[in-house]
């Protein structure tokens, strides 16, 4: 899915949200460029899970936009916000546990399963194998798809919940800590997936702590605390910045 | 005895259909409701009340018999968008119970305690031996659709609803509209069993539909293991044999009722301890 350089497929503005008095975002913006892979970081507790969970719909907002290709999301649930074309992963992965690895990716692919007059009775289309296989592939999990999510170990999980997302049709892929509590040589490939994936065409939001990792894979940094968009821009210039040292470090 | 044999088949063979259409909602939706033996009830009411006092042809008493619990089940599984959990239950259980309260109270078309009898049937179904064919042939029947629904996207889409309710949702699942479509396909089946219980007793009363039903249910589907339908039937064919074979133990006349819920509930209890998947299920009962 090439798209244009320098066009700004997610557009978030003035994005707020309180859990009693705490401003677990408050009054943030930010946008993502497509084609580009854009982390968001910042300290614990800063509200980057908070703020996809916004996007994404799945906590309400209490005020501000959200904007994906030119389409307000704003005033859409969750679920057509992901039809509309958002796809995403969680902090604490979130499988199918009594589903085999194949049931996800198809799941991930059909778009009128939730209706019953159109898929109740229906058979699956042959281009679900095809596409689960590709993207098995790309991700390289092993394991033949037939296998339980319940029996997968947690790096394994953590992969099948990234190729959950890639096979889901989307524009903007986003990805809270795809890196989190694996080990070296796994994180090591999920370096190189996402550049595979840039390379291919995606566009990419990540959250994620692992500054090496950010690094290395990431066009664009937005970095949040308290709630609030600290800086962003590229890199290097970003992890410099003293105002984001503070922040990561308390001096 | 042959004619004991064919109304214990008979009987199987119908709380057969309201187990699977059970397991549909609780097994492969995660929908855990107690509303199970209120909807047999809705149904069989329904099929009674229309055939009896409204002279209402075999056929249409049939179909309203499997429209109207599924209406309500379908909208006790929206009421699920905001009541869940524990609530949910409760709520479902409170159905159960506002169901035998209005059958029994509205005595002016249910004759109340008293119960309905001389439900009208189909004169071929007179004969038990072809009553018993007529109720395995839709057990089948019932087999081969809810397999075919389960087996299908839609029915992938129920067991994510089950497994993960926000993951499914981040993928574009309409998850009110899943559960409640599967509660109304729940609704039909169990309508459907309601209505063939009626027929084949030609009686019945609201007590039949209280909460000994709904437990005897429950161990059915989680005894055969949820997210199976073939477990299903299983369970309640096994389950039933239990209960009937007690019968046949020469127990005191007063104590026997009570023995054989304890002996029920024990076995459901080591099950429930030891095979959180029942007999042949597929999903572990939390």
């Amino acid at each position: 899915m090439p798209c244009p350089h320098n066009m700004m497929i997610l557009s978030v503005k003035n994005l707020s949200k309180a859990f009693g008095g705490v401003h677990a975002v408050d009054d943030c913006s930010f946008s993502v460029e497509s084609g580009q892979i854009t982390a968001l970081i910042g300290p614990n507790g800063a509200g980057k899970t908070t703020a996809f969970n916004l996007i994404s719909g799945l906590t309400e907002s209490d005020g501000g936009t959200v904007v994906l290709d030119g389409v307000d999301l704003t005033n859409l649930s969750a679920h057509r916000r992901a039809k509309a074309g958002l796809s995403r992963t969680f902090q604490l992965v979130r499988l199918f546990k009594n589903l085999m690895i194949r049931e996800h990716l198809y799941l991930a692919t059909s778009e009128n399963d939730d209706r019953f007059l159109a898929s109740g009775f229906a058979s699956d289309a042959g281009h679900l194998e095809t596409k689960m296989q590709e993207t098995l592939q790309l991700v390289g999990l092993d394991k033949p798809p037939s296998t339980l999510a319940l029996e997968l170990s947690y790096g394994q999980q953590k992969i099948l919940d990234l190729a959950r997302a890639l096979a889901k049709p989307h524009k903007l892929l986003m990805l809270d800590e795809p890196v989190a509590g694996i080990n070296p040589v796994l994180r090591d490939r999920f370096k190189t997936l996402l550049k595979q994936l840039k390379a291919r065409g995606e566009t990419i939001l990540v959250i994620e702590h692992d500054m090496d990792f950010v690094r290395s894979v990431a066009d664009q940094v937005i970095v949040m605390d308290q709630g609030r968009v600290l800086a962003e821009g590229e890199p290097e210039a970003v992890l410099s910045d003293k105002r984001v040292l503070e922040a990561y470090l308390g001096t | 005895m042959e004619a004991y044999f064919i109304y214990f088949l008979t009987l199987a063979a119908i709380f057969a259909i309201g187990t699977m259409a059970y397991n549909v909602s609780a097994g492969y939706t995660g929908l855990f409701t107690l509303a199970q033996a209120g909807l047999l009830g809705v149904g069989a009411y329904t099929y009674a009340l229309l055939t009896i006092n409204l002279h209402w042809t075999f056929v249409t008493a049939l179909a309203a018999a499997l429209v109207v619990p599924a209406i309500a089940n379908g909208i006790l599984a929206y009421a699920s968008k905001k009541i869940r959990g524990d609530a949910f239950a409760i709520l479902t259980l409170w159905f159960g119970f506002v169901v035998v309260t209005l059958f029994l109270n509205w005595r002016g078309a249910t004759r109340g305690a008293l119960g309905l009898n001389g439900i009208p049937r189909p004169e071929f179904l007179d004969d038990t031996f072809l009553f018993l064919l007529f109720a395995v042939l839709l057990t089948a029947l019932s087999y081969i659709v809810l397999r075919r629904i389960v087996s299908s996207p839609f029915g992938r889409a129920l067991g994510a609803v089950r497994d993960d309710e926000v993951a499914a949702v981040a993928l574009g699942k309409d998850v009110t509209r899943l559960r409640v479509t599967s509660a109304v396909v729940n609704g039909v089946f169990a309508g459907l069993a309601g209505a063939l219980l009626a027929m084949f007793l030609g009686y019945i009363n609201p007590t039949l539909f209280d909460i000994t039903l709904l437990v005897q249910f429950i161990g059915y589907m989680v005894v055969g293991g949820l997210g199976s339908l073939e477990g299903s039937i299983l369970g309640t064919v096994l389950l039933l044999a239990v209960r009937e074979a007690i019968r046949f133990v020469p127990l005191d006349p007063e104590l026997v009722g009570a023995i054989r819920e304890i002996i029920f509930a024990s076995i459901l209890g080591l099950v429930i301890l030891y095979r959180p998947r029942g007999l042949i299920g597929k999903v572990e009962l939390e």
